[in-house]
């Protein structure tokens, strides 16, 4: 439903113009929608119905070297597993709806410097992985930016001091989940099924370093956003 | 060098010149030099773990191909399969039979070095290696598990070298390290195959080391390692493995109660002997003559037993089973003397003549002594015949001579029996411990629930039998962590049967890894065995080759040269990942082992129990003994499986928790915002 108009324009001469304000208005709240997200988060759903598609797009060392440099985007859309994708697919609609609806911009610079900045940092310091699929590093990216964009202070809103807390609490198990998983190099609850794979801790390390970075360099701070939009 | 030392097709079938043996042939069959064997056992849990490294020489002066073959031992499954290539080690991994084919003549027709591994139908091993430069060496090393065999409260452990047509001698000789743990207390050890040889150590009343340095003859007679354990009453031990957020795996051996005994029944025990035309070459015919009057004279008089001589068409000594007293059994001899050899194999008339005897339902136990399965196309009717057999009926082989020992070792792994090969010196030694295997299931139609936890796919699936004095181990899958009540029922004599016990099942173990591969074996060969190989079931083998790494008919390792032939071809490093767990394990073992060992370096109570002087190489055989095992290389690592980055429950709930939080702070903020204005 498009807002009333207004009384002065409900003359026939105005519909022109009353429906153009009208598409505006649509595509207005069409906007705020995490379209973003939707796409890749369905892109994703839907990629397992063509495995091949899969292996065209995951990170291949050989394949990459051989210049099919598509494959640093893309092989974060592609699975080993529904149980892998679930919780990576899961997780990055729910990071990509808070984040995207509140910046569309530093979202996407977001996303894609996460994605390409862990498959650089596979090709170059693990070189011993050669195949490599998931989202979770862009997740990575996404929820440490967020925390930082709540912790940062802001003109326009003063943070409670246990919302403050929760948020460290919850950087503190980030941290130490990966930590731990680095020095162990096992996974808490990864869900592998049929196929075996490793879990690279040090993918969302580098996740976190690019959610730090555009966190940090964004001067906007989550709530100035928020307000915009109401 | 990769193009020299480029590996090509694997045999897929033996060739006639070739004997089961751990053996490198050239082409022309002659034998390359094996410059290092050792070979490092790890027992616990009833598995026994096995790591061979050999390293072969090309003794001729041009470039030549050469074939790997290695017999593994009874109820026993390859767990990794490594060669080395300039000095890194190289996994191999399991995949479909004809893909592994066609990737390895791709990958060896572009000189990259690529090959398989094939397990025959069974036991079998077989490696083509289709360039080894002059004078060079090849390193091998191969890792499999058994399970340990326990007849009667002794426990065996065997390591193959008799069955060697054309051994290859070690220059210095074979190096062997046995560190074996029990659940119960053990009351000896021995070596009976090399008493004065082998150096036993017990560092406490479950550990102990054996030593061996064998040469010379020593290197002709299967390592047979053996121990004395006291059981406990119903239930002898249990183990698990569980990776987080998987399923978990669990093997329960049991054994019927002491109390039991008294319930054994008499056996019905038929003796069949082939006496086709092929039994007359190299006195195959005296040799099963030889071990089948051993049987004779092992059988007690409370059993009953019968012969039917078989080659077109089978002929039974008696009509039906007979008391085995000493006049019976001197019919028997008589009959036994004059059998000759000639005619073709009909096992299936045979098997159908024993199966189909008076048994007023007897437990009985069938022993086949043959060379072999002439008529391979009868295998699928062979199976359906032994599937349909009467219940509490087990199908024991004697080989004589055979390449079909692993058709045989099946048979009889999935029947409940025992397989036993005759090498050209021992063809009583072989009866005697056949007839030791011979027992009486205590309890019958057995089968197990279990409450409180969620357990599936069961191997054996039900029902089955438990003994007195030999163990019975069942594999199965768990999903979730806690207490079950277990409850096993079944027939003893007459009488109804119920144990009810309780195990706890871990939500994280990675102790006993191999227990999922025994798992995997376990189902595998029993589909192997169905009576109807269809496709599906076909599709289900290879499903749980590639998962499990299980060689089988169907499914073979493949090595490549590096990470990115296995990532061209999109093979994923399933083994590997899986090789890295198993030795994660064995390290952690080895370093409490070690503890043990600091402990009391020259054992407890000053026991070293060696038998000197029994043989020439005594003097000898401790000079060269390594002061500790090297159970693993220090080659590097093998290469990762595929990487993924892991989001989970734990991170999934975190994430939440950020959703959360900001919406609680938006609506405060909101609000606030309002109160303002």
């Amino acid at each position: 439903m498009g807002p009333e108009p207004h009384p002065s324009m409900a003359g026939r001469g105005n519909r022109a113009r009353l429906s153009s304000i009208e598409e505006a208005s649509f595509s207005a709240r069409l906007m705020r929608w995490p379209l973003i997200t939707m796409i890749i988060a369905g892109a994703c759903v839907a990629l397992p119905r063509w495995p091949t598609t899969e292996q065209f797009l995951q990170f291949d060392r050989a394949a990459l070297l051989n210049g099919q440099i598509w494959r640093l985007l893309t092989c974060h859309l592609a699975h080993w597993s529904a149980s892998h994708e679930i919780w990576s697919v899961g997780a990055f609609a729910v990071l990509g709806m808070l984040g995207e609806i509140r910046d569309r911009r530093a979202f996407a610079i977001c996303c894609i410097a996460a994605a390409l900045a862990c498959s650089l940092a596979l090709l170059l310091f693990w070189p011993d992985v050669q195949l490599y699929r998931g989202m979770s590093g862009v997740d990575s990216a996404l929820f440490i930016w967020l925390v930082v964009f709540n912790l940062r202070p802001s003109s326009d809103h003063r943070y409670s001091a246990a919302h403050k807390i929760a948020l460290v609490l919850l950087l503190i198990a980030f941290i130490a989940k990966v930590a731990w998983e680095g020095q162990t190099h096992h996974s808490l609850f990864v869900v592998s099924d049929q196929s075996s794979f490793v879990s690279l801790p040090g993918v969302h390390a580098v996740g976190g370093a690019v959610g730090i970075c555009v966190g940090m360099f964004r001067p906007r701070s989550f709530f100035q956003l928020e307000y915009r939009y109401n | 060098m990769k193009a020299a030392l480029s590996i090509a097709l694997i045999a897929l079938f033996l060739a006639p010149h070739i004997c089961p043996a751990a053996q490198v042939v050239a082409e022309d069959g002659t034998s390359f030099e094996l410059k290092d064997h050792t070979v490092n056992v790890l027992i616990r849990n009833g598995i026994a773990v096995t790591h061979v490294r050999q390293t072969f020489h090309n003794p001729t002066n041009r470039e030549t191909a050469a074939i790997y073959t290695f017999a593994l031992p009874p109820h026993s499954t390859v767990l990794n399969f490594s060669i080395f290539v300039d000095g890194r080690e190289m996994v191999g991994e399991v995949v479909e039979r004809q893909a592994a084919g066609e990737v390895s003549r791709n990958e060896a027709a572009n000189a990259h070095y690529a090959a398989i591994l094939a397990q025959q139908d069974g036991r079998t091993l077989t490696l083509r290696i289709a360039s080894i430069k002059p004078h060079a060496d090849q390193r091998i090393e191969l890792n499999y598990q058994q399970e340990i065999q326990v007849v009667r409260n002794e426990a065996t452990y065997l390591y193959p070298l008799a069955d060697v047509t054309s051994p290859p001698r070690p220059e210095d000789g074979l190096t062997m390290t046995i560190d074996a743990t029990s659940d119960s207390p053990v009351t000896n050890w021995s070596c009976p195959s090399h008493p004065s040889q082998m150096h036993i150590t017990r560092f406490s009343d479950r550990y102990a080391r054996g030593e061996l340095h064998a040469v010379g003859t020593g290197l002709v007679r299967d390592v047979k390692f053996t121990w004395h354990v006291a059981p406990k009453s119903n239930f002898m031990h249990f183990a698990t493995s569980k990776a987080p957020s998987e399923d978990g795996y669990f093997s329960l051996t049991l054994l019927a109660d002491d109390g039991l005994a008294a319930n054994e029944p008499p056996l019905d025990v038929i003796l069949i002997l082939d006496i086709s035309g092929s039994m007359n070459d190299d006195s195959k015919l005296a040799q099963a003559k030889s071990s089948l009057l051993a049987l004779l004279d092992h059988l007690p008089v409370a059993d009953r037993f019968n012969i039917i001589a078989f080659n077109t068409k089978p002929i039974a000594l008696f009509d039906g089973p007979r008391s085995a007293n000493e006049t019976i059994k001197q019919q028997a001899r008589t009959f036994i003397e004059p059998l000759r050899g000639h005619g073709i194999t009909n096992f299936r008339a045979a098997v159908s003549a024993a199966c189909s005897g008076n048994r007023e339902n007897r437990p009985a136990a069938i022993v086949l002594l043959t060379d072999g399965l002439a008529e391979i196309d009868d295998l699928p009717a062979l199976r359906q015949l032994i599937a349909v057999r009467p219940s509490q009926t087990t199908i024991s082989c004697i080989g004589v001579g055979t390449d079909d020992r692993a058709v045989l070792a099946r048979i009889a792994d999935s029947t409940g029996g025992s397989a036993g090969f005759i090498s050209d010196s021992d063809p009583r030694r072989c009866a005697e411990e056949i007839a030791s295997h011979l027992v009486a299931p205590s309890v019958s139609s057995a089968r197990i629930s279990f409450s409180g936890v969620e357990v599936s796919d069961l191997e054996p699936p039900a029902p089955f039998e438990l003994f007195h004095g030999k163990p019975t181990t069942i594999y199965g899958r768990y999903r979730q962590a806690g207490t079950a009540q277990c409850e096993i029922t079944g027939v003893a004599g007459a009488q109804p049967y119920r144990r009810t016990f309780s195990l706890s099942f871990p939500d994280l173990d990675d102790r006993a890894p191999e227990i999922e591969n025994m798992w995997g074996q376990r189902r595998v060969d029993r589909l192997l065995n169905a009576p109807k190989l269809d496709g599906p079931t076909i599709d289900q083998i290879v499903r749980l080759g590639e998962s499990y790494a299980i060689a089988s008919p169907y499914t073979s390792y493949l090595v490549l040269e590096n990470d990115a032939a296995y990532a061209r071809w999109k093979i994923a490093h399933r083994n590997a990942f899986r090789i890295m767990r198993q030795r994660e394990a064995e390290d952690a073992v080895e370093s409490q082992l070690e503890s043990l060992r600091q402990q009391s370096p020259n054992g407890v109570g000053g026991i070293n129990e060696i038998a000197r002087a029994e043989d020439a190489h005594a003097n000898t055989s401790l000079k060269s003994m390594p002061a500790t095992s090297t159970p693993h290389s220090v080659e590097p690592p093998a290469p990762r499986p595929p990487g993924a980055g892991a989001f989970d429950p734990l991170m999934g709930a975190v994430v939440l928790a950020l959703a959360a939080i900001s919406l609680a702070e938006s609506i405060r903020a909101r609000g606030s915002r309002q109160n303002g204005s």
